[in-house]
C-alpha cells in the first residue's frame, strides 16, 4: 500500500514538475533567449497598410516596441514594464500611460508582441493528451495581462504551439491565434507567423509576421519612457 | 572620456534601428473678429535618430531641428534645435547630453510640473502643445535600479520662453508701449537650473516620482519701465526660483488616474493685468481617462491655489478611423468667467497632414481673467504638412 502511494505521489510530483516547465519548452519556440530583437509585419484585414515593428525584448517583463511603419504611426513608440505600458504621443510629443489590453492594431493587442512568454505569467493544467496534440489551460496568475485564460494546443511530440485560444473572465473567446510557418530560425524551428482571427467577427484577422529575429543583450537603461521619444 | 572609451565596442557593430524624414508645413490663423489671417509662417522639421547596443552599452543619436520661416510678419527665421543629443548607455546608467526636453507631468493640458523647459507662447496657451516645449542645453543623467529611477539635471544654457511677437494677434501690450516680443535670450554658462527627481514603479502599478528643480520662474512676465524719453517699456522678467513637485499614475481596469502636484517658493504669481507679486505657490492637476473602442475620453481639474483660478477640462477624440480624428475639448474656470472650447479635426495619410481647428475663447470682460486679454480672438488654425 506504502508504495503504491509513494507511486503515485511520485507520479503527481514528476507530473508536476513536467507541467512547470512545460510552458517554458512551449515559450522557447516564440522566445530564442532572455533578450533578443525582432522585427514584425503585422497585415490585418480592416486595416489598408501593413504595420512594421522593431520589438526589443529583455526577461518576462521589458519590452521596447519601435514602429517602422506606415509613415503617419511613426513615433508611436511603446513601452511595457511588468504589467505597465506607456506610448508615445507625438502629436502631443509625449509618452503616456496606457493598459495593456489596448489594441496595436487590427486584431492584435499590444501585449500580442510585447508578451511572449506565458511561464511565470500563467498557472496552468494539462486538459487533454492526444497522440498527436495537447491541450493546456493557462490562468493568468497576477492582473492587467491582456488575456485573462487562454486555452493553448501544442504539439505532442516537440511541444511547439499550434493554437491558442484567448478568453475573458468568464470564459468566453474573444480571439483565436494560429502558429505557423515553423521555419529554421536561431537553431530551432519558430513559428514565423502567428494569424489572430477575431471570434466576434469571424471575418477580421491580423497576420504577425515575424520578418526578423536576432540574440542581443540590451542594457536594462534603456528600458525607459525616454526611449519612447 | 570615459564615455568615448565606452563607445570602442561599438565600432564593430552595425546600427539597430535608424530613421530619418524631413517634414515641411504651412500654417495661419484666421482671427474671425478682425477678418484677419495672421500667425502665418512655414515650417522645416528635419529628422535623423539611430540607435546602437552592444553587449553592455549603447548610444542612441538624435538630430531633430524645427525651422519657422514667418510670412506675416518680420520675424527672423528661427531654428529651434528640438533634440540634438548623444546618449550613452551601461547597464544601469544612462547619460544623455545636447538640446534636451524634459517630461515630469503626467497629465495632459498645462503641464506645470515640465518646469525644466521654457515654453513658447507666440500663440499664447492655445499654442499646440506639440509646439510650445523649447529645449534647453544640458546633461541628464539616469540611474536605473530595478523600478526607481535617479535623475540628475544639469542646464547648461537655460534658453528662454518665446513670447508673441510685436503687433501679433497675441502681443500683450496691444501696441501700446514699446515691446519686443520673441525669445527671450540667455547667456550660456550664467544662471545654471539644476535638479534632481526620483521615480519609483510600486508592484501594484503606482508610478510615483518627486521632484526638486532650481530654476526660471515660468511663464515669463513683463516689466513696465521708463526710458530716457519717459516712454514705457515691456522688459521680459524671470527670477530664479526652487520647486518640489511630485507626479503619479496608476491604471485601474481600464481607466488611467493621473496627478501632479507643484509647490514653487517665491514664485512671481499674476496679481492683475500688469502687476505681479512673489509669494508661494502651489498648484495641483488630477485627471482620468480611458481609451474605449471608438473614442478616448479624459476629464482633468486644476487647481492654482495662489491665483485660486481653478479649471476643469474634458477632451474626447474619436479614434475608430485611421485617416480622421476629430476631437473636442473644453478648459473651463469652476467661476465659469473663462472658457476655453477647441475643436479639431484632423485628416492625415501616409505623407500629409490636414488639421483644421477651431478656438473659442471666452474670457468675459475682466481682463485679469487668465483668457480675458484675448476674449476676442477666436480663431480658425489651418495646419497642412508633407513628410518624406
Amino acid at each position: 500500500m506504502k508504495s503504491i502511494i509513494t507511486g503515485f505521489l511520485f507520479l503527481f510530483l514528476s507530473l508536476n514538475v513536467l507541467a512547470s516547465d512545460l510552458l517554458e519548452e512551449v515559450d522557447k519556440y516564440r522566445n530564442p533567449s532572455d533578450s533578443y530583437l525582432m522585427q514584425v509585419k503585422i497585415i490585418s484585414s480592416n486595416e489598408k497598410e501593413e504595420s512594421s515593428f522593431l520589438v526589443y525584448l529583455k526577461g518576462n517583463n521589458k519590452t521596447l516596441i519601435k514602429v517602422l511603419g506606415p509613415k503617419k504611426n511613426l513615433g508611436r513608440n511603446m513601452l511595457m514594464i511588468g504589467e505597465n505600458m506607456w506610448v508615445y504621443v507625438p502629436n502631443i510629443r509625449r509618452s503616456v500611460r496606457v493598459s495593456l489590453n489596448q489594441k496595436l492594431t487590427g486584431e492584435a493587442a499590444n501585449g500580442d508582441i510585447s508578451r511572449m512568454r506565458w511561464a511565470g505569467d500563467y498557472s496552468h493544467k494539462v486538459e487533454k493528451k492526444g497522440a498527436k496534440e495537447w491541450e493546456l489551460f493557462l490562468e493568468a496568475n497576477k492582473p492587467g495581462l491582456t488575456y485573462s485564460k487562454i486555452k493553448v494546443w501544442i504539439d505532442a511530440q516537440d511541444k511547439r504551439p499550434l493554437k491558442a485560444e484567448f478568453l475573458t473572465l468568464s470564459g468566453k473567446t474573444i480571439k483565436t491565434a494560429t502558429y505557423e510557418d515553423y521555419q529554421q530560425t536561431l537553431g530551432l524551428n519558430r513559428p514565423r507567423k502567428i494569424h489572430i482571427v477575431d471570434n466576434l467577427k469571424k471575418d477580421q484577422y491580423s497576420n504577425i509576421l515575424i520578418e526578423k529575429m536576432d540574440n542581443k543583450n540590451f542594457p536594462d537603461s534603456m528600458f525607459s519612457e525616454k526611449s519612447l521619444e | 572620456m570615459i564615455f568615448l572609451l565606452l563607445l570602442l565596442p561599438l565600432i564593430a557593430l552595425s546600427q539597430d534601428f535608424s530613421e530619418e524624414s524631413f517634414t515641411v508645413g504651412g500654417r495661419s490663423s484666421y482671427f474671425t473678429n478682425s477678418s484677419e489671417w495672421d500667425n502665418t509662417f512655414l515650417y522645416y522639421v528635419p529628422e535623423y535618430s539611430s540607435e546602437t547596443f552592444g553587449e553592455t552599452v549603447g548610444l542612441r543619436r538624435k538630430l531633430k531641428l524645427r525651422v519657422l520661416d514667418y510670412v506675416s510678419s518680420d520675424e527672423k527665421v528661427i531654428i529651434d534645435p528640438l533634440d540634438v543629443s548623444a546618449e550613452f548607455f551601461t547597464n544601469n546608467n544612462s547619460f544623455q547630453v545636447g538640446f534636451l526636453r524634459y517630461r515630469f507631468s503626467e497629465t495632459f493640458g498645462v503641464q506645470f510640473l515640465d518646469v525644466a523647459n521654457p515654453r513658447d507662447y507666440s500663440e499664447f496657451i492655445i499654442n499646440d502643445l506639440a509646439w510650445s516645449k523649447r529645449s534647453v542645453f544640458g546633461v541628464n543623467n539616469t540611474y536605473k535600479w530595478n523600478d526607481l529611477q535617479i535623475q540628475l539635471i544639469l542646464t547648461l544654457w537655460p534658453n528662454g520662453d518665446r513670447l508673441p511677437y510685436k503687433d501679433s494677434a497675441f502681443d500683450p501690450t496691444n501696441g501700446q508701449i514699446d515691446y519686443q516680443g520673441g525669445v527671450v535670450e540667455r547667456p550660456w554658462l550664467k544662471d545654471l537650473e539644476y535638479g534632481t527627481r526620483f521615480k519609483y514603479l510600486f508592484q501594484n502599478g503606482l508610478d510615483l516620482s518627486f521632484l526638486y528643480y532650481h530654476h526660471f520662474s515660468r511663464p515669463t512676465f513683463l516689466d513696465i519701465k521708463f526710458n530716457n524719453q519717459s516712454l514705457p517699456k515691456a522688459v521680459p522678467t524671470n527670477h530664479l526660483v526652487d520647486s518640489l513637485g511630485s507626479s503619479a499614475s496608476y491604471v485601474w481596469e481600464n481607466w488611467v488616474l493621473r496627478g501632479d502636484a507643484l509647490f514653487t517658493f517665491n514664485d512671481l504669481v499674476q496679481e492683475d493685468l500688469i502687476n505681479y507679486k512673489k509669494e508661494n505657490h502651489f498648484q495641483a492637476l488630477a485627471g482620468i481617462d480611458r481609451n474605449f473602442d471608438n473614442f478616448l475620453f479624459g476629464l482633468q481639474l486644476q487647481g492654482d491655489f495662489a491665483t485660486q483660478r481653478h479649471f476643469y477640462g474634458v477632451r474626447s477624440e474619436y479614434t475608430n478611423n485611421t485617416w480622421w480624428k476629430p476631437s473636442v475639448m473644453v478648459f473651463r474656470s469652476f467661476k465659469a468667467n473663462d472658457q476655453w472650447l477647441q475643436l479639431k479635426s484632423l485628416f492625415e495619410s501616409d505623407d500629409w497632414k490636414f488639421s483644421l481647428v477651431y478656438d473659442n475663447i471666452h474670457g468675459g470682460k475682466d481682463e485679469e481673467n487668465l483668457f480675458g486679454l484675448y476674449r476676442t480672438e477666436d480663431r480658425f488654425l489651418v495646419d497642412v504638412s508633407f513628410t518624406y
